[in-house]
């Protein structure tokens, strides 16, 4: 006869398989998140970053395509989330399995391209109609290196000054007192930095409560800080030889500029305050939280305000500039297609469907109200109305349920009528303004810019004064680049 | 001519059938291991973006390490961690098993928390400790302001991210813990009993019976060591790309990561790889020639 069973060895039993049992049951009944895949069709695999609702809307233009012209051709897009979409596209590329469809960043093209990693798409472009006359020039020049197309706008962007009307509001008399107007955010970096000065207010503890405007580090709040020196007319590469300088004088300016502005709040307190502020995409984001009065960010932070605070009176305007100026900064997302790709010709298909496909109405009862499918609000006679979403082409669809502009040179009308984004037609101006500025073609662009980003974080924690700082980083920029035209040569190319 | 003995033909049959037991190991090993070490090896030699064949350069990228002056500040940067982390966390994780070898309430509890940080999944500590290293609200901070100390911007401050970077190594000293609990436990009682008869302080008997007899625990944690702190990588990339300020917690292996996938530079990643791994052999050659005077084995003791 065996021994007693002992208490301890009984809830070891049991805390065992209290783990174990939903662990199988998991793996039994848990969701299916295996695909299917219509017989006889062609499977396009497009590998893609966005998640959220970004990747929502994408998805569901896969879907609307598979159901659709995608069925008519016998082909199946396959949307397969990819995190660190652009090493990964690397790594599968040299591996000989690329995907059949990538989407990527603009400052990955030339990169790409100059290595062979890209198939050109000049003729299938020009076909399409997707062409310099379309599409609006800083974006469809954003795809061409060394004269030859290698991508295709997807969802563009420009870079404007989101401020809080409501704090401006308070401030009003001390803004009239300096001659501005609480109705307007600034337009000069003179007019900003006043600005930024008076809103700016502490507590009893002597630490900022309220502040104008922090372009802060890359992994908190800064993501455009190489673009500081575009608002002061400075460029990132030199005109005539076409190799990236950081050091010219407008450049040296700008970053001047950032240090005496950080200085005049205080070093050490300006660094504290930007450690403490949240990821840009959270309810704590300080933009939300009326912590911060103004905010550099692209057409998608709209949607975020709506999300998080929808109360916030806010308002965007062109990034002040040096001299009042439109210049802007302009970027996007991209289609290309790799080199290597089994079904080049159909992932061109479903390019070809989200340019000239012809306006789609995609049904409402599917999508996800929380990201504002179902709907959108149109400005009447009786104030803001609640109307269905329009048909549009599908490109347009994705940049309107990405809360982002046009890439085209004429949006539908619809487009802009009803867009959910209020401030879209400021992006879409600054995308059209002769100044629009983007990234130079440079091949090892991510290379010299970490080069630079060094540097900046000198510059913005005060370890040492701009002009020097970017001279000595522009003599390592140089050395980093006359490595890579040496690199490039042994291949017989050009460099940049 | 070679003669065979009688039992050469049975010998080779046995080898061969040994190999044949060991061959998934040895295909996986060739395949995985040696190969890859001997095309890297070769790559080190040469330019190569991963898309195109690869251009034989010759020394040129040991001459770029020479003249490169991000490979100068990753190796002072990583020689700084190691030269502070790697004695200081053995300290810390020698007193900790001196600590929880003794009788204490809840002994079982205390070791549990002090080994559970190490299964925190290494993006998790790295969010985590972000938060912990805030200047403004961060868990460290808030703990200085109680005493009236203000204290210093960790990860913004070009002077606090190595400091940081050198704590935050403690979070995993567990598994050193645990190794040495194990050590702990064989010490015979019997040396301590005689230790305290001949009237030796509690210091004494650490210094002179605890340290002496748990010193291949001590040697093995070392070692060991001395290929993670060279290998850091993970959670400051996680928590300060590009190295932070002055690129001070910017360290090796960030910047073969950097080299090869950011920059495509494969063949300049291969031969800082290999640099890498001899700076690793060096030292862990002198922990050996050293462990000769230092490290007492019983069983070599006759």
């Amino acid at each position: 006869m065996g021994e007693p069973l002992k208490l301890n060895t009984i809830l070891r039993t049991a805390v065992g398989a209290g783990l174990i049992l939903p662990a199988l049951a998991l793996i039994a009944f848990g969701p299916d998140t295996s695909r299917e895949v219509p017989p006889d069709r062609v499977v396009v695999t497009y590998w893609e970053k966005w998640t959220d609702f970004e990747g929502t809307a994408m998805r569901r233009l896969c879907d609307v395509f598979n159901d659709t012209a995608g069925a008519e051709l016998g082909i199946y897009v396959d949307y397969v989330l990819t995190t660190q979409i652009d090493l990964k596209s690397l790594v599968a590329a040299c591996g000989g399995d690329p995907p059949d469809l990538n989407g990527l960043w603009t400052f990955n093209v030339s990169s790409y391209a100059a290595k062979g990693a890209l198939q050109p798409l000049d003729e299938r472009a020009a076909e399409a109609g997707i062409t310099p006359e379309v599409i609006l020039p800083v974006y469809y020049n954003q795809g061409v290196y060394h004269d030859q197309l290698y991508s295709v706008p997807l969802t563009p962007w420009s870079i404007a000054l989101y401020y809080n009307k409501d704090i401006f509001a308070e401030f009003a008399d001390e803004l009239a007192a300096a001659g501005y107007s609480a109705d307007r955010a600034p337009r000069t970096m003179d007019e900003f930095a006043d600005y930024c000065r008076i809103v700016h207010r502490r507590n009893d503890k002597n630490d900022i409560e309220l502040h104008g405007f922090v372009l802060g580090v890359p992994e908190n709040i800064g993501w455009y800080w190489y673009a500081w020196g575009t608002w002061f007319g400075a460029t990132w590469s030199d005109p005539e030889t076409g190799l990236m300088k950081i050091d010219s004088a407008e450049q040296i300016r700008a970053y001047e500029w950032l240090q005496e502005f950080v200085r005049m709040f205080g070093q050490r307190d300006m660094i504290r305050l930007e450690s403490s502020l949240a990821n840009f995409n959270s309810p704590d984001n300080p933009f939300m939280t009326g912590r911060l009065a103004m905010m550099q960010q692209g057409p998608w932070f709209p949607n975020m305000i709506r999300q998080y605070a929808p109360e916030i009176n806010y308002g965007a305007a062109p990034f002040p500039t040096h001299d009042g100026s439109e210049i802007s900064y302009c970027g996007q997302d991209v289609l290309v297609i790799p080199s290597g790709a089994r079904h080049p010709d159909e992932a061109w298909a479903f390019i070809d469907w989200l340019y000239n496909s012809p306006p789609i109405n995609v049904p409402s009862g599917a999508a996800e109200p929380q990201f504002g499918y179902e709907y959108c609000i149109i400005e009447t006679n009786e104030g803001p109305q609640q109307r269905p979403m329009p048909p549009l082409r599908p490109l347009e669809w994705l940049c309107w349920n990405h809360y982002k502009n046009s890439p085209y040179i004429e949006p539908a009308d619809d487009f802009t009528r009803t867009h959910p984004n209020p401030v879209v037609e400021v992006h879409d101006q600054l995308a059209r303004s002769p100044l629009a500025m983007t990234e130079p073609p440079i091949p090892n662009w991510m290379e010299l810019r970490g080069e630079f980003e060094a540097t900046y974080r000198d510059i913005w924690a005060g370890r040492a004064e701009a002009a020097p700082c970017l001279r000595a980083a522009q003599k390592r920029i140089d050395a980093l680049t006359k490595l890579a035209a040496d690199r490039m040569a042994r291949y017989g190319e050009e460099y940049p | 001519m070679i003669k065979r003995g009688p039992t050469s033909g049975h010998s080779a049959h046995d080898l061969l059938t040994g190999l044949a037991w060991i061959s998934p190991w040895l295909v996986g090993f060739a395949a995985f291991m040696f190969l890859p070490i001997c095309i890297s090896a070769y790559l080190a030699f040469c330019q190569f973006n991963g898309l195109r064949a690869p251009v034989f350069t010759g020394l040129e990228n040991v001459r770029t390490l020479f003249t490169d002056p991000t490979f100068w500040k990753v190796l002072k940067n990583t020689s700084i961690y190691a030269a502070f982390a790697l004695p200081l966390g053995t300290l810390l994780a020698l007193a900790l098993a001196v600590l929880l070898n003794m009788r204490v309430p809840g002994r079982t509890l205390w070791r549990a928390i002090i080994f559970v940080p190490t299964l925190v999944p290494l993006v998790a500590v790295a969010m985590i400790w972000m938060w912990i290293f805030n200047g403004r609200y961060g868990l460290i901070n808030m703990c200085l302001g109680a005493v009236g100390i203000e204290g210093p911007n960790w990860l913004g401050d070009a002077n606090w991210t190595m400091p940081a970077m050198i704590l935050l190594s403690f979070w995993t000293v567990g598994h050193a813990v645990v190794i040495y609990l194990a050590g702990l436990q064989d010490v015979p009682r019997a040396l301590y009993e005689a230790a305290h008869v001949d009237g030796a302080t509690a210091w004494q008997r650490l210094r002179f019976v605890t340290v002496p007899m748990i010193s291949p625990s001590i040697f093995f944690n070392v070692v060991i060591g001395i290929i993670f702190v060279w290998q850091v990588f993970a959670v400051p990339q996680i928590m300060i790309p590009n190295g932070g300020p002055g690129r001070n917690a910017y360290f090796y292996t960030m910047y073969v990561y950097d080299v090869a996938f950011e920059h495509q530079r494969f063949g300049y990643a291969c031969i800082l790889s290999w640099v890498q791994l001899f700076i690793i052999l060096a030292l862990t050659a002198l922990a050996f020639r050293l462990s000769k005077r230092l490290v007492f084995y019983r069983g070599a003791v006759t």
